[in-house]
């Protein structure tokens, strides 16, 4: 059955309302969350419990004066924020929600969908990098510096433990690569990988314990110490849907994504794939928070010491038994 | 459509490229590189290889890129302080020009290249067929060249007072 | 072709769409308003000294450089993969080939100190 244009149209609409109100739920989430682990109240004045402070918050930054300082590099220092924001927003487009009438429920069903996400998402780091370097500031710099490298010393190790993953599936497609994990979710074949892939996914969206993009007492705020109101807004709102798709890549990829336990794919009503896919991105999301007032930041040595050291060849390590393993089984190994 | 499309990545990825050559600072270049990379990518995406537009944007954009970036910055060229450019190095460029074009053509075999004239893009699946039977030596030999750029950049990370420890800022 | 990527391009054109709306609306309402001091760099307070571009380490340069090597032997690895049911223990054979020469060059970054960060 072919997708109609209109169930094209709706998919994207819906999509872009979903990322944004993630990524606006997350704003408000983090904060309620660390209030009530810290036994503080958080935000509750603006609406019931707080509920509209992303609202009062998008308002407040569109108020904002649009400021520029002195002796940075106007054009670089305005398109940042944009750079870093779009590849994060391009990404959220492959997260797979399910099936529905048997075709993926996915904005666009990439064929590469796994390779789409490592292209785009790698983008990311510019955003940081000319950020960090247009500011003229040294804080700055000194910020972007470290969160790039930290990203890129990072990156090699969440490709590689996709790379098992695609051994074990086949598929570059995010919806074939759900589809194989009918009753054996990858985070059960893959228990290394999606160890790997849980680090690294801390480490690429500069959360905490790798937060030194941002790391207060050292560098005041990193790489976006110059910037404030929308284009401040602009850099966050990247951060948050980065942490929205790599907590969707984490429940599509190793958690079976719209796979309810003891469930078929098929016989699962497409409400309910797509519900349980919520659920689990929601949980690696509010895990982000929990991690954050849970461990004490790295030292910056120690950050490159754990990925070139040990979360390299650890996944190198996975990948050669994951293949000594297919091998040994043979193309007609089926599924594990 | 595509053929539009095609001639105005095309159009694209050349105007970016004499962007990169006719700017006068670093890291404005650089970012037109990586637009001309992006116009690059879109015409691989055109000519029905999707892998390998992806690549081009992994590799380099998303770490080739970077490293020229990070190398700008390592050398502190400055907003203010503009390449300067010589008579004699242009002769030098033009020269490669007029090198590259004739390897081009020696390349195609003298027959002009078109877009409509090119055969199905093969699939994935033959790509990495052929590469572990009938291109298994380059691919080997290439984690030989990875290794010589790793020694490399190992020797150049040295500090020129001959201690082993790389230069700190 | 077209017709696969084209909910990507719409979805491109959205995302940019709303990028390019909401800083045109906040550069319309948010006019600068003229201060002194406003645009300086903000260094806690002290008044900044020189230019901030300065040189730094060339430990960037190593990761950089060591980061390209891995992201090309990583594709490599997907390429393989894809197939590694069907190519199985001589596929296995070369790509491990591949990867020892590689770690040979990993050891040899680790024993040089090019991964030390504190030094």
């Amino acid at each position: 059955m072919e997708i109609t244009w209109i169930r094209a149209a709706l998919t994207l609409l819906v999509g872009f309302g979903l990322m944004m109100s993630l990524a606006a739920g997350m704003s408000l989430v983090e904060r309620k969350l660390s209030a009530f682990i810290q036994e503080r109240h958080g935000p509750n004045r603006v609406g019931p419990f707080g509920l509209l402070q992303p609202m009062a918050d998008l308002i407040k930054f569109v108020f904002k004066e649009e400021y520029v300082p002195n002796s940075v590099n106007p054009l670089i220092y305005k398109l940042a924020p944009a750079i870093a924001a779009v590849p994060a927003m391009m990404t959220f487009a492959a997260i797979p929600f399910g099936f529905l009438d048997g075709q993926p429920l996915v904005i666009a069903n990439i064929n590469i969908g796994v390779l789409y996400v490592l292209a785009v998402g790698s983008l990311g780091i510019y955003g940081i990098i000319l950020g960090g370097w247009s500011s003229n500031n040294k804080y700055s710099l000194l910020g972007g510096l470290r969160a790039s490298a930290q990203m890129v010393s990072y990156e090699i190790s969440l490709v590689l433990s996709l790379v098992a993953v695609i051994a074990v599936s086949g598929s570059l497609n995010m919806s074939e690569v759900v589809a194989a994990q009918d009753h054996h979710w990858n985070v059960f074949l893959q228990p290394v990988a999606c160890l790997i892939f849980l680090v690294t996914m801390f480490a690429e969206t500069n959360r905490h314990p790798f937060d030194f993009a941002e790391c207060e007492p050292e560098l005041v705020g990193g790489f976006h110490t110059e910037y404030a109101g929308m284009r401040f807004a602009l850099f966050f709102l990247g951060e948050y849907i980065a942490m929205v798709v790599m907590s969707g890549l984490m429940a599509a990829l190793f958690f079976g994504g719209c796979d309810v336990p003891f469930l078929d794919i098929a016989d699962t009503p497409w409400w309910l794939g797509a519900l349980a896919m919520l659920g689990k991105t929601a949980f690696f999301l509010l895990l982000f928070v929990w991690v954050r007032w849970t461990l004490p930041r790295f030292r910056y040595d120690q950050l490159m010491w754990l990925g070139w050291r040990v979360l390299l060849p650890l996944s190198l390590a996975n990948l050669a038994i994951t293949g000594l393993v297919l091998a040994l089984l043979g193309p007609e190994g089926g599924h594990a | 459509m595509a053929t539009a499309l095609f001639y105005l990545f095309g159009a694209g990825a050349l105007f970016s490229a004499a962007n990169v050559v006719f700017r006068r600072q670093a890291v404005p270049a650089a970012i037109w590189l990586v637009t001309c990379f992006f116009f690059l990518a879109g015409e691989f995406l055109l000519l029905g290889f999707p892998f390998l537009a992806a690549i081009q944007i992994m590799v380099y954009v998303g770490a080739i890129m970077v490293l020229f970036l990070f190398v700008i910055m390592l050398l502190d060229l400055q907003a203010h302080q503009p390449i300067q450019s010589q008579f004699r190095h242009s002769i030098g460029g033009a020269l490669a020009l007029v090198l590259v074009a004739l390897a081009f053509v020696a390349a195609s075999g003298g027959q002009a290249l078109e877009a409509e004239n090119q055969p199905a893009a093969p699939e994935i699946s033959a790509l990495v067929e052929a590469l572990f039977t009938r291109y298994l030596l380059p691919f080997e030999v290439t984690s030989v060249v990875l290794v010589a750029a790793i020694v490399g950049a190992l020797t150049l990370g040295r500090s020129p007072g001959g201690s082993d420890h790389p230069a700190k800022s | 072709m077209l017709a696969t990527y084209a909910p990507l391009l719409a979805w491109l054109a959205l995302v940019l769409a709303f990028v390019v709306g909401i800083l045109a609306l906040t550069a319309w309402i948010g006019r600068p308003q003229a201060a002194t001091g406003k645009g300086d760099p903000y260094e806690c307070g002290m008044i900044p000294r020189g230019d901030a571009r300065h040189r730094f380490s060339v430990h960037y340069y190593l990761v950089a450089v060591l980061f390209i090597l891995f992201d090309v032997e990583a594709l490599f690895l997907i390429l393989w993969a894809l197939k590694a049911r069907s190519l199985g223990l001589v596929g296995l054979v070369e790509v491990g080939l591949f990867l020892a020469v590689l770690a040979v060059g990993w050891l040899h970054i680790w024993r040089r100190g090019g991964l030390e960060w504190d030094r």
